[in-house]
């Protein structure tokens, strides 16, 4: 058995694949009022680590830090797939010293700080090698009692064996204790793939609920499956998994033994030079699993998609356009978005995207398919996809510093920079697991880093013709300004939010409103010293009071999906010498930028604005993004306000300097110092840049292209 | 589907032009005047405008010769005539026929409404709160000049071509 995937077949493969899949609306009702419950945006985190992959604290700090100290409302504990030797369920060592502070000390005003982490430092310290959670399995719980193939001493435990008999119980507790949902997922290794930060729900009990019998079992077959580092055989000892997917013609592509995708000479199923493509195939075989268990209590979001570069077919590389249609055809209602603003925000290179990720670099913190305008998201966007945007704080640990102190030059803690903000209908009962994922699936959603705005109601609204404007446009913008001060969302009919569509004729006056909030006082930054970004531009603005400098309103158009069969259009052949130019959809643009001079501002930080669009002829989307950082700021944005290479700023050779001085005899020790000049660099780098993104809200135009991806 | 809303939608356009040009035949010439109206003037006003905006929702509201009267031959709002407004309900009417999936638009009942500092021309500006109670309630207030001629008060718009 020698099976050649070339891309054409793949994208046939889809083509026939679609013809049985049901292109179901996978996102929430439109713009009916009525079927909308109330709910609110709630904030959470579905990619960060511990000691079980290779992360640096246990479970229960790990937890502790994310919706306790900085308050999510649910928290999903992600480790790679795989095996690992550290047992995570073990709680750091409380005699165990704790690294020196630096003196920082937390602001006590400001929305962000009403009740101010007290846990630096706190209980639990970190853990050195051999204490707490970095003790092995093997010397834990003993030889013998770890499952499966493997040779390595210590003898490491499979991922699967960790979810289902060790995390998921630890983690089900700690979400009880803290009265929050906390469930476990999964940063998946995908073949043909880098990661995917994915979760099964399904037979989870997280609270609210109070079953004795909750279980990951689905989620650690999973895990057996289709994560491209399991090249374990064992079908999970006594589980004798099956791989297969019903119905599914790769079936015959299983190896027997491990009863997988996993050539013998294989195991890991990805993509190599004798199996170019089969890693994809595999990672939409999962896919289709996860449709055929779990379908509404699953997710599958690519994770930093653009680090690992473009897509390779003889290894496990990066994702480019026609993937991530892929996966959203197979699966749209678990394959909706990808998580193109990546966590690592205090590392250098920024995010961790080095020279070789898609784009050279983050820029302002996001991945190049989001920050270019007109690029791979807006190409998505522009065939009427549900595909929406997310990001994560992928914690791993503080770099040199230790996990209480609040300085870092590698990861920020789950809430403390990096926050998805997500409307979940609950009404009046309890948050729920199920309910958050249904909200992450609407897209109705944003992303803010640095606290830059807390609130947010964005809506495309049909203009009554029989109402004056100005009495259109005041309703609208009070019903935003309203659904701000809630938290909520307007719900009015004829108005449409993120993630969802308005239907209209041609020729119907719309309304785009936006009302947000940036929240007054300090945000999370432990520094107060001048941004050394907007110093170049003569602004003195302390590090941990942004000012929200403006918004984009940004729109293109919408021609319908890519036929797969349309090979040229639907896989694009793109190198790495393509980006960051690269565009996916020519019709988008800015089409306003609001900021002081043009939005109405209130004293708690509201503000307030609306684009009139008259006689809409064409299906089309809008979506926002946001900056403290204005046009023009050398090393940050061009002249348009678009965001430059963060690689520049910052680059990972710590012997080159950097590109913005930090001057102030503030500046911490940390920074990048050459020659005896100290350069803007980690975390610093960070909190100077800030931006927010929110998803988009669709407009179909009868007799224009439909927004198939959105009911 | 693509070619039957082209086709409907131009149906609907020449239909549009046939009851556009019925409409114009109820047109009056009203006769200015500098006094304000009276209280019953304006809750007529009132009245009438709020049966009408709620009977949008409807085919035969929409295409309301009554509602179109409402609104000053030289009414001017943001660069929206009164041919515009005849315009975008006669094709909401045919649009809503044809798309069962069309979305509304936000619809609002005014109320508190004053109508004061007529000029010689018999331009007033109207001060109304405007609100919204399909769920949450949604209340602010709006102002707007208004015309006062032959006992009735009538939409004037802001005059402005943008």
């Amino acid at each position: 058995m020698k099976p050649q995937f070339k891309m054409r077949e793949v994208a046939l493969a889809i083509a026939a694949i679609t013809t049985v899949v049901t292109l179901a609306p996978a996102a929430s009702a439109a713009d009916k009022a009525s079927t909308k419950a109330a709910g609110t945006y709630v904030t959470g985190d579905f990619h960060n680590h511990s000691t079980c992959s290779d992360g640096s604290l246990s479970l229960k700090k790990l937890v502790d830090k994310s919706v306790n100290t900085w308050k999510l409302d649910w928290f999903v504990q992600a480790d790679h797939g795989g095996r690992s030797a550290r047992n995570c369920t073990l709680a750091e060592d409380p005699f165990e010293p704790v690294a020196p502070a630096l003196g920082l000390t937390n602001s006590a005003t400001g929305p962000w700080q009403a009740s101010p982490p007290v846990t630096y430092p706190g209980a639990g310290q970190p853990a050195s090698a051999l204490k707490g959670p970095n003790q092995t399995w093997e010397s834990t719980i003993g030889l013998a009692a770890i499952k499966g193939d493997g040779t390595a001493t210590p003898k490491q435990m499979w991922r699967w064996q960790e979810i289902k008999e060790y995390q998921y119980k630890v983690l089900e507790t700690l979400g009880r204790d803290a009265k929050k949902p906390v469930w476990i997922g999964l940063e998946q290794n995908n073949p043909g793939h880098e990661h995917t930060s994915m979760a099964v729900l399904k037979g989870q009990a997280p609270w609210p609920s109070t079953a004795a019998n909750g279980n990951a079992n689905l989620q650690a077959q999973y895990a057996y499956c289709f994560d491209r580092s399991d090249t374990g055989t064992s079908r999970g000892a006594e589980n004798l998994w099956d791989c297969s997917v019903t119905g599914s013609s790769n079936n015959t592509l299983i190896n027997p033994l491990s009863a997988k995708i996993a050539p013998t000479d294989n195991l890991s199923g990805t993509n190599t030079a004798k199996y170019p493509n089969m890693g994809h195939i595999k990672t939409l075989e999962g896919l289709k699993w996860l449709n055929e268990k779990a379908p509404t209590t699953s997710y599958f979001v690519p994770a930093h998609l653009e680090r690992a570069g473009i897509y390779n077919p003889t290894g496990s590389n990066g994702f480019n356009i026609e993937h991530l249609r892929n996966f959203n055809n197979v699966a749209p209602k678990i394959a909706f978005g990808m998580e193109s603003m990546p966590g690592h925000g205090a590392e250098s290179p920024r995010g961790s995207y080095s020279v070789n990720s898609v784009g050279g670099g983050t820029y302002g913190g996001t991945g190049v398919y989001t920050a270019k305008i007109g690029g791979l998201w807006d190409g998505l966007l522009g065939e009427g996809r549900n595909w929406w945007f997310f990001a994560s704080s992928d914690y791993h640990s503080r770099g040199t510093f230790g996990p209480d102190q609040r300085e870092t030059d590698n990861d920020f803690y789950p809430g403390e920079y990096t926050n998805d903000y997500v409307m979940v209908r609950k009404g009046a009962g309890n948050l729920t697991a199920e309910g958050i994922i249904d909200g992450l699936r609407s897209g109705n959603s944003y992303v803010a880093n640095g606290q830059l705005i807390d609130r947010l109601a964005f809506v495309v609204c049909a203009s009554n013709p029989g109402l004056p404007r100005n009495a259109n446009k005041a309703l609208i913008e009070k019903a935003a300004a309203n659904a701000v001060a809630g938290n909520g969302e307007v719900r009015i009919d004829g108005c449409a939010t993120m993630g969802e569509k308005l239907v209209v004729r041609p020729g119907t006056d719309l309304f785009v409103t936006v009302s947000l909030r940036d929240p007054q006082g300090t945000n999370a930054s432990p520094y107060s010293f001048p941004n050394p970004s907007l110093k170049q531009v003569n602004i003195t603005q302390p590090l941990n009071a942004p000012v929200l400098d403006h918004v984009d309103l940004i729109g293109g158009n919408v021609t319908g999906y890519v036929d797969p069969s349309d090979q040229g259009a639907y896989a694009p052949s793109v190198t790495a010498a393509d980006y960051p130019a690269k565009i996916f959809n020519p019709s988008t643009k800015i089409q306003k930028t609001f900021n002081s001079t043009n939005w109405t501002a209130s004293a708690d930080g509201v503000r307030t604005m609306t684009f009139r669009v008259p006689a809409v002829k064409a299906s089309q989307y809008f979506r926002l993004r946001g900056t403290n950082i204005p046009a023009s700021v050398p090393f940050e944005t061009d002249a348009e306000g678009n965001p430059l290479n963060d690689f520049l700023v910052a680059p990972n050779d710590q012997t080159l300097p950097g590109a913005i001085p930090c001057g102030d005899a503030a500046c911490p020790a940390h920074m990048r110092t050459v020659a005896g000049v100290k350069y803007s660099s980690s975390d610093v780098v960070a909190w100077a840049d800030l931006w927010f993104y929110s998803n988009p809200v669709y407009v179909e135009v009868l007799g224009s292209s439909k927004v198939a991806g959105v009911k | 589907m693509k070619i039957r809303n082209t086709v409907q939608l131009t149906l609907a356009a020449g239909l549009l032009s046939l009851l556009t040009a019925c409409g114009d035949d109820s047109t009056t010439t009203p006769t200015p005047t500098s006094t304000a109206p009276t209280t019953e003037q304006v809750a007529a006003f009132t009245s009438s405008y709020n049966g009408g905006i709620a009977a949008l929702k409807t085919f035969s509201g929409l295409t309301s010769s009554g509602f179109v009267d409402l609104f000053d031959d030289a009414f001017l709002d943001a660069g929206y005539t009164k041919q515009a407004l005849k315009d975008n309900l006669t094709q909401e009417s045919f649009a809503v026929a044809v798309a069962a999936d069309l979305s509304s638009f936000p619809v609002a009942t005014i109320s508190a409404v004053t109508v004061a500092g007529c000029d010689t021309n018999g331009v007033c500006t109207l001060t109304a709160t405007i609100t919204n109670a399909d769920v949450d309630t949604t209340t602010t207030t709006y102002t707007i000049p208004v015309k006062f001629s032959s006992g009735k008060v009538r939409l004037y718009g802001d005059q402005k071509a943008t």
